[in-house]
């Protein structure tokens, strides 16, 4: 076990795991508890596109994934003020766009073959250490955010009629709120994929919730089951040779099943 | 003195109805007001436009004196509790600390404020509990409190007892009366018999039609006798809103 810690690669991958446990703490607990999971899910395949652009253009993926990403989540504001009774078929329309554009722009990029597979299912054992100051970069940016306007966020999370008589501009919380999931989505994709990123985004924050009595609690905790699943899911995939994205959400699910399981039990004694 | 709320000819509509239609009303500092009238009348709208989350397409509205969004925190509101999520882990200590919001206070201040405004509804000990384990009387004793903590000099309630046991919404009638004369308040309800009871004046409001009168003694203790009476009374100040 200490051996395998001498990895430079595994060494690269829980601290990606860190950051990115640490992303799903502060931002992914706002998203779940304003029940925008959902819409954080087409945020995700629109930057998927985003992937598929940047190999077109030769810049970063990851870069790509978050110019894009933030575009479909200032999109999906926009359609929420204005069209809230169909935003859910629209933001299924991003959805498929978002993953229709990335397959296209590949296509399109002469004579490279992306792994898009890795953005897809995510790749933390292949973080390097530029993807690592990207993710702390962006890290960085989401704490600030979350401390600095941590009442205002709260407030209109919580009971958006009251924040608005308050004189709060809930608008444009709602949409910090989206653009900081967008950058949280970017993080993740690195390390368990887009198609996983819901999984990442329920688990923690759902056993969090159950278990926390303040949001500075739940968001605490959230980071820590995020970090307990990605650092077991990471060891399983080593010992068995799996994907390492899908058995870190494979362990989330067990995690979320036992304390299910605990739940019944406790109440039924 | 200037009207708390002074109301001229408002109109509103959305989705291409008219929601309010030529609204006129003043209230005076001091009084209890109870808004009723039928589902869909338009009761929950005007007091959004008094708490000023929706504006006027034309008319003219003032909290004293002001226009609503700009009263700021000098009228609290306590909306329908029917959109707040329950499973929120936020301790009811904090829920009352967002009434001060906008206001430049260091923390201790802030806590200061809050356990004072819990202890004015009478739960300052589950001020540490979380708000969703708070029986429905005591979430609405917590939301009251939020709304005092600003010290506002108007009250906007919307539908405060809708759920609550008879004996839990006795408490809160009981609680907002111990409010005035210091603070006027503004109440939506279908819960004529006890609004009837507490309140100094009524408002019958069916979109377009609203009537507005001091109660009399004998229309209150008639309405505190039954529910047969509580519709009558209804009907009778919707019919003589529509005749006049």
């Amino acid at each position: 076990m200490v051996e395998l810690l001498s990895y430079p690669f595994m060494q690269n991958a829980l601290l990606a795991a860190l950051l990115v446990s640490i992303a799903i703490g502060a931002i992914g607990t706002l998203v779940a508890i304003n029940r925008l999971v959902f819409l954080s899910g087409g945020i995700a395949h629109a930057a998927y596109g985003g992937v598929g652009l940047a190999f077109f253009v030769g810049i970063s993926p990851l870069l790509g994934a978050g110019l894009v990403g933030v575009g479909a989540a200032m999109l999906m504001a926009w359609i929420s003020f204005h069209q809230r009774h169909r935003s859910d078929t629209i933001i299924g329309v991003i959805w498929a766009v978002g993953m229709a554009m990335g397959v296209v722009f590949i296509d399109l990029t002469p004579g490279y073959s992306a792994d898009l597979m890795s953005y897809l299912f995510g790749s933390i054992l292949a973080v390097s250490r530029s993807d690592l100051l990207f993710m702390a970069l962006l890290n960085v940016v989401i704490i600030a955010a979350v401390i600095g306007f941590y009442r205002p966020l709260v407030a209109v999370s919580f009971d958006e009629a009251f924040a608005r008589t308050r004189g709060l501009p809930v608008r444009a919380l709602y949409l910090l709120l989206l653009v900081l999931a967008a950058l949280m989505i970017v993080i993740a994709i690195r390390v368990v994929g887009l198609m996983l990123v819901m999984a990442l985004l329920t688990i923690p924050t759902y056993l969090a919730e159950r278990t926390s009595q303040t949001l500075v609690g739940m968001m605490c905790l959230c980071a820590v089951y995020a970090f307990g699943f990605c650092v077991l899911g990471l060891g399983l995939s080593w010992f068995l040779s799996i994907s390492s994205g899908a058995a870190i959400i494979l362990t989330a699910a067990f995690g979320f099943l036992g304390f299910l399981l605990f739940e019944r039990l406790r109440s039924s004694t | 003195m200037a009207p708390v709320i002074e109301v001229e000819n408002l109109t509103l509509w959305r989705d291409r109805q008219k929601v309010l239609d030529e609204v006129s009303f003043q209230l005076s500092a001091g009084s209890f007001l109870g808004v009723i009238g039928p589902n869909g009348g338009g009761k929950s709208t005007l007091l959004k436009v008094l708490a000023g989350l929706l504006e006027a397409d034309s008319g003219r509205v003032r909290i004293l004196s002001l226009p609503p969004a700009q009263a700021g925190a000098r009228v609290g509101y306590v909306p329908q509790e029917t959109g707040f999520n329950l499973a929120f882990p936020i301790t009811v200590l904090d829920v009352v600390v967002m009434g001060l919001l906008g206001q430049k206070l260091n923390k201790a201040e802030r806590k200061s404020r809050a356990m004072a405004a819990l202890e004015r509804v009478g739960i300052a000990p589950l001020a540490s509990r979380r708000i969703g384990t708070l029986s429905g009387g005591e979430r609405q004793r917590a939301f009251i409190a939020r709304a005092l903590c600003g010290q506002p000099r108007l009250l906007l309630l919307d539908e405060p007892t809708a759920n609550l046991d008879p004996k839990a919404q006795e408490a809160i009638y009981t609680l907002l009366k111990s409010l005035q004369p210091e603070i006027t308040i503004v109440l939506v309800s279908h819960d004529i018999a006890h609004l009837i009871g507490y309140a100094s004046e009524v408002v019958a409001l069916n979109r377009r039609l609203l009537h507005h009168e001091a109660l009399p003694s004998e229309q209150i203790h008639c309405a505190q006798d039954g529910h047969v009476c509580e519709v009558e009374l209804l009907g009778a100040l919707l019919k003589k809103a529509e005749c006049g």
